[in-house]
């Protein structure tokens, strides 16, 4: 059996397309969209972002008696494919996106916010190579 | 041709279909259905809680206690995740996962600072989907319940 011309560049560019398209990672762990929560208008009081958010991922208590909510979530997005034969890889190359978000209220004694702080960590790529390292 | 056509087809389906994987993990699934029901606010202690409930467990690491545990709160939860998984382990090895991770149960009780009895009671579920079959759409709404209005005082 022969191929065209047309079915060898059909059965090339889905080679090539399944390679770019690689394997991808897609993993959240958490709220994802909890700056947008908590950064939305009414949460004055404790019971307001307890409502809200749920339990906090940490709850501290400072030496003045006010009371820090943290919250945080995680994702990982990414993609790489590996080339092996026989169990033995012989060529591999991953990337990976992690970001992440942590917010933080500050409430007095008597259950009112007094301090919001959102951080969000900005996309940090990391890249894995085998047999090389970057 | 046409018999050929079907096998080739069912070849190519077991081909594909042997790099599915669905997996499904539970962390401290026995906090899932705490009943605190026996807590009285006001009166029962940290102590009470912790002889009755034991203390809260981590999810997967031993230093993740320092956010379940407290001079003013102890945080029972159960964790779970959907992993999906497609990986063709045929020369070229094509990665694929899909993971959602959540507190599906968070029992948080909260006690006075200085007399150390419990002052509140929260209970927050989040329910999972799996990706990619499900998308954030399919998630059922948080729900976080006060229980401290229905505990005896």
């Amino acid at each position: 059996m022969t191929l065209s011309h047309q079915a060898w560049r059909a059965v090339l560019a889905a080679a090539l397309a399944a390679v770019a398209a690689a394997g991808c990672t897609s993993i959240q762990v958490g709220d994802r969209e909890l700056v947008r929560k908590a950064t939305a208008p009414g949460l004055n009081t404790k019971a307001a972002v307890l409502q809200r958010l749920g339990s906090p991922g940490a709850m501290i208590t400072l030496d003045d008696g006010r009371q820090q909510l943290v919250y945080g979530n995680s994702a990982v997005r990414g993609g790489g494919l590996v080339l092996s034969e026989l169990g033995v890889t012989l060529f591999s190359i991953n990337r990976a996106n992690r970001r992440g978000d942590v917010v933080e209220f500050t409430c007095t004694p008597a259950g009112r916010v007094c301090g919001v702080r959102v951080a969000a960590q900005a996309d940090k790529a990391e890249w894995s190579i085998w047999p090389f390292s970057p | 041709m046409r018999q050929w056509l079907v096998m080739m087809v069912l070849a190519g389906v077991a081909a594909l279909g042997s790099g599915c994987a669905f997996h499904r993990t539970v962390a401290n699934a026995h906090f899932k259905d705490i009943d605190p029901s026996f807590i009285t606010v006001g009166k029962t202690t940290v102590y009470d809680v912790l002889d009755r409930l034991g203390p809260p467990a981590p999810v997967s690491e031993l230093s993740e206690n320092f956010r379940l545990i407290s001079d003013t709160h102890l945080c029972y939860v159960c964790y779970e995740s959907r992993r999906t998984t497609f990986a063709l382990g045929y020369v070229l090895f094509l990665p694929f996962c899909w993971e959602d991770g959540q507190m599906t149960d968070e029992l948080l009780i909260e006690f006075d600072r200085d007399s150390g009895v419990v002052s509140s009671v929260t209970r927050t579920r989040q329910a999972t989907v799996r990706p990619p079959l499900q998308g954030e759409s399919a998630r059922a709404p948080r729900q976080t319940q006060n229980l401290t209005p229905g505990l005896r005082r």
